[in-house]
């Protein structure tokens, strides 16, 4: 269910999320890339980081990202079968999937990370998932409850 | 005890092996004892030492981090044979699948076991309020990784429902709850890597934790640090925790860390049907994967 | 020198007193699930403090070069009330190592705004060997106040509190039918369980040791009249000192010195290093030979005892982490200019921790820290980096156990001291 960009932008409150996107170079970025050229409207709020393989994104990135003031993440590579690299989502699923319960156990809205397979040429899926992603990020609010730099917890 | 001082007589009469480690009883003070009491870790290297093995529900130490190639000191005594309860030889098991050590090079003298204590201070008898949170449904009471098994197989262990409750309680909780939980656990962390130290799966020469071009992780122990070593850490053990607990043991801060590895290891039995196994031939999952895994969570 | 009784309302006061003025006040708190542990902590109110319980998890050394510091982090003055005289002789022993070639402003500038106040141990740990160290269960060492409890029960009174609070929290675990067993809703309003013994109040003999305590302590309390309170405070004192010498005989820290005349002794060779002057039982530290070791320790470098030691060692640190006496640090500078503690045990590492920890083999770790504490140090400034408060002992993984090691070192360091009769 895609929601269009124009909403996400004139919700009228203050907070606009944060959304750092992981996102596979052959697959995904260039979805991406296809969802710009093809003027599709897209949420500002992400930021995309891209990297050779979904199978390159590590857990820690997306640690990294909500340490250094993310509000979201998104993560998303080739369709199974279809790496570049023929089997690199294949070791990114497992990780992925431990890392989202763990992430959950730990008390994190798991609402916040959105997984996604999106393929050279599924622009508008890219264009959804950014939207989708963009505005549940936005209800949820700032991830203010992330420890801040230097927060300790003994006095 | 006999069969197990007998064996290491002669192995260490015979030449086969330099030293034996395994338990011997705590001379000495021990907190909260009113005396001697407890078992620590033992290396006997003469034959008539080995009056000095014990094997007790005291013996709680998973004596499989001293298999570590790295630690020299060790390492140059000579090879080692090792006592080791049905759960510390999966231990063995993962160094061995993971290239730390060669079959070879080690004698196993699986223990038949009945459970063991959450201290080694405290025990012998096995009651509830004393029992190891790892040992209910332990399915390696026979131990399945060994060269020589010894002792007679004991009763099964009192079970106890502590950590499943510990578990509901939190699965219980919101997500919010759940977060402040764990936020003032692990802020009270000190990273002083005893839980690393101690673990026998922990054994990267450069733990991500030091690595500083780049750094990845606070070296400091701010609670934004904290909560992503512990992750970090949980998710490298992924698959080849043991749950011997001994990080929650050596913890000095009595951090609950065991209730994130049991986790993820349910995670990881549920989605990949996998379990830290004593066959050294069965590949880590997070090393292999089935075309069909499941990706519920991905859109 | 300052005297005076306290009473449990004159510390609370106290306490209230200072919190009111914005000063820090830190004692040791329930903490764990097991209400036998006990861990220095901020309080608000006397009420929440455990003065009578076992030591502390960690030393306060903490308080002084807090696990991770910022340059320019402020500084609040701090009270710590219910130091063991063990922690209060580390902080002190510490100031060498924080001042001899470099003067560290930090740790300078806490030890100022802080003023410890230790109380007097009634409760010995099995693993205490303070007395082996130049340490005593009364010791005034680095502190600037001392509270010697005048009551000396069985064993330390079980605060009325902790009862209740310790009986309000199982309430819930104790069901009949499913039903919670009749009483158990009064006795969760209960404030105070009934006891059938009615226990003693709390009476403290106070004195300030410098001008910071004397200062503290001054106006409060009453005057110190009673001599029976003098013996009290004695007695305490005596049977602390006990149940340490005992330790020191259970960890062979002390043997029986055998009386030899002098022919005999001329006749084996053997003479009294000291020349043959009566050696006070009293002084365990002396009996314990502990004073030995930095001599035999820089000569023994090599010894075969080392290698036969140091196996069950794992590296875990934890050792380094709760003694009162090892402020090792590491300086981050990544984002933020801090240090924090370190423990340089960890030697299958690479990377930037084993920069600090060049020993290959934990051989050389383990021997490493024992000759720093009993050898390294001692010759540099005259004291064992030790105050016996059997910490690193509690909490090893592998059974080393320093008080044990200890015994086996002065063993090898020499004959014991013999006492000859004059």
């Amino acid at each position: 269910m895609s929601i269009p960009c124009t909403e996400v932008a004139s919700a009228g409150t203050a907070f606009e999320p944060k959304v750092v996107a992981f996102v596979c170079n052959w697959c995904t970025y260039t979805g991406a890339d296809l969802a710009g050229t093809s003027r599709l409207k897209m949420s500002p709020n992400v930021r995309i980081i891209r990297t050779p393989c979904s199978s390159r994104i590590s857990p820690l990135f997306i640690i990294k990202a909500f340490e250094r003031g993310a509000d979201g993440v998104i993560v998303s590579g080739c369709h199974t079968g279809d790496c570049h690299y023929s089997t690199g989502n294949y070791y990114a699923r497992r990780r992925f999937a431990i890392f989202r319960e763990l992430l959950d156990f730990l008390g994190v809205d798991t609402g916040r990370v959105t997984f996604s397979w999106v393929s050279a040429s599924e622009g508008t899926k890219w264009q959804q998932v950014v939207n989708d992603t963009a505005s549940r990020v936005k209800a949820l609010g700032p991830f203010n409850e992330y420890p801040a730099q230097g927060e300790v917890g003994r006095p | 005890m006999n069969e197990l001082r007998e064996l290491a007589r002669s192995l260490l009469a015979s030449g086969t092996v330099k030293v034996v480690i395994g338990y011997e009883n705590v001379e000495g003070a021990r907190w909260p004892a009113e005396g001697p009491r407890g078992v620590r870790p033992s290396f006997v290297t003469d034959p008539a030492q080995a009056d000095r093995l014990v094997f007790d529900s005291r013996c709680v130490q998973n004596l499989a981090a001293y298999l570590n190639p790295r630690r020299q000191h060790l390492v140059s005594i000579g090879k080692p044979a090792v006592v080791v309860k049905g759960c510390d030889a999966r231990a063995v098991a993962g160094l061995i699948r993971e290239g730390q050590l060669r079959r070879e090079d080690v004698v196993l003298i699986g223990v038949r076991c009945g459970g063991v204590v959450r201290d080694p201070a405290l025990g012998p008898g096995l009651i509830e309020e004393e029992v190891s949170d790892r040992c209910g449904g332990c399915e390696d009471r026979e131990p399945k990784l060994f060269d020589h098994v010894v002792g007679a197989l004991p009763p099964p262990p009192p079970s106890s429902t502590r950590r499943a409750d510990a578990l509901a309680r939190l699965q219980k909780m919101t997500a919010a709850e759940r977060w402040t939980f764990w936020k003032e656990s692990l802020s009270r962390c000190v990273r002083c890597y005893a839980c690393r130290e101690i673990c026998p799966m922990c054994f990267c020469v450069q733990c991500i934790a030091d690595k500083n071009r780049p750094q990845w992780l606070d070296s400091s122990p701010t609670t934004r640090g904290n909560v992503a070593w512990h992750m970090t850490r949980a998710l490298h053990q992924a698959g080849r925790c043991v749950d011997c607990l001994e990080c929650e043991r050596a913890c000095p801060e009595g951090i609950p860390l065991g209730l994130l590895g049991r986790h993820v290891a349910q995670v990881v039995e549920r989605r990949f049907g996998y379990r830290a196994s004593a066959d050294p031939t069965v590949p880590v999952p997070l090393g292999v994967y089935r075309t069909d895994d499941e990706e519920e969570f991905i859109v | 020198m300052t005297r005076a009784i306290l009473t449990e309302s004159d510390v609370a006061k106290l306490v209230a007193d200072l919190v009111g003025a914005g000063t820090r006040v830190i004692a040791p708190v329930p903490a764990g699930p097991d209400w036998e542990e006990t861990e220095y902590r901020p309080i608000e109110r006397l009420e929440e403090a455990v003065l009578d319980g076992p030591l502390p998890r960690r030393s306060l050394k903490e308080f002084f070069r807090p696990q991770q510091e910022e340059e320019g982090s402020a500084l609040v003055p701090q009270v710590i009330l219910g130091a063991r005289p063990c922690d209060a002789a580390g902080a002190e022993t510490l100031d060498n190592v924080m001042g001899w070639d470099y003067r560290d402003e930090l740790w300078r500038a806490r030890r100022v705004v802080t003023t410890v106040v230790s109380i007097a141990c009634r409760r010995v740990e099995s693993s205490c060997f303070c007395g082996a160290v130049g340490i005593a269960p009364d010791s005034t060492r680095g502190a600037d106040a001392v509270l010697v409890p005048l009551d000396l029960a069985a064993g330390p009174p079980p605060s009325r509190r902790r009862i209740t609070e310790q009986l309000r929290s199982w309430v819930n675990m104790f069901l009949i039918d499913s039903q919670p067993f009749p009483g158990a809703a009064e006795l969760q309003a209960a404030d105070e369980v009934p006891c059938a013994q009615q226990l003693p109040p709390m009476r403290w003999a106070a004195r300030a040791v410098t001008l910071k305590g004397a200062v503290l302590l001054r106006g409060r309390g009453l005057p110190f009249t009673d001599p029976a309170d003098l013996d009290r405070e004695a007695t305490v004192a005596r049977t602390a000192r006990d149940l340490v010498a005992k330790n020191l005989d259970t960890l062979r820290l002390r043997r029986r010195s055998e009386r030899l005349d002098r022919e005999a002794e001329a006749r084996l060779g053997l003479m009294a290093a000291d020349g043959g002057e009566l050696i006070d039982p009293s002084l365990a530290f002396e009996e314990a030979g502990v004073r030995r070791l930095p001599q035999w320790l820089a000569q023994n470098h090599d010894h075969e005892l080392w290698k036969t030691l140091a196996p069950r060692c794992r590296g875990c640190g934890n050792c380094s982490a709760v003694c009162s006496m090892s402020p090792c640090f590491d300086v981050d500078e990544h984002e933020v200019e801090a240090r924090r503690h370190s423990a340089a045990k960890a030697a299958t590492r690479g990377g930037h921790r084993s920069a600090l920890a060049p020993h290959a083999m934990k051989t050389e770790h383990f021997r490493q820290r024992v000759m720093h504490k009993f050898s390294i140090h001692p010759r540099r400034f005259n004291e064992v980096l030790c105050t016996g408060c059997g910490r690193c002992s509690r909490s090893c993984e592998g059974g080393m156990n320093l008080p044990e090691i200890l015994g086996q070192l002065v063993h090898l360091a020499g004959p014991e001291p013999k006492r000859i009769a004059t």
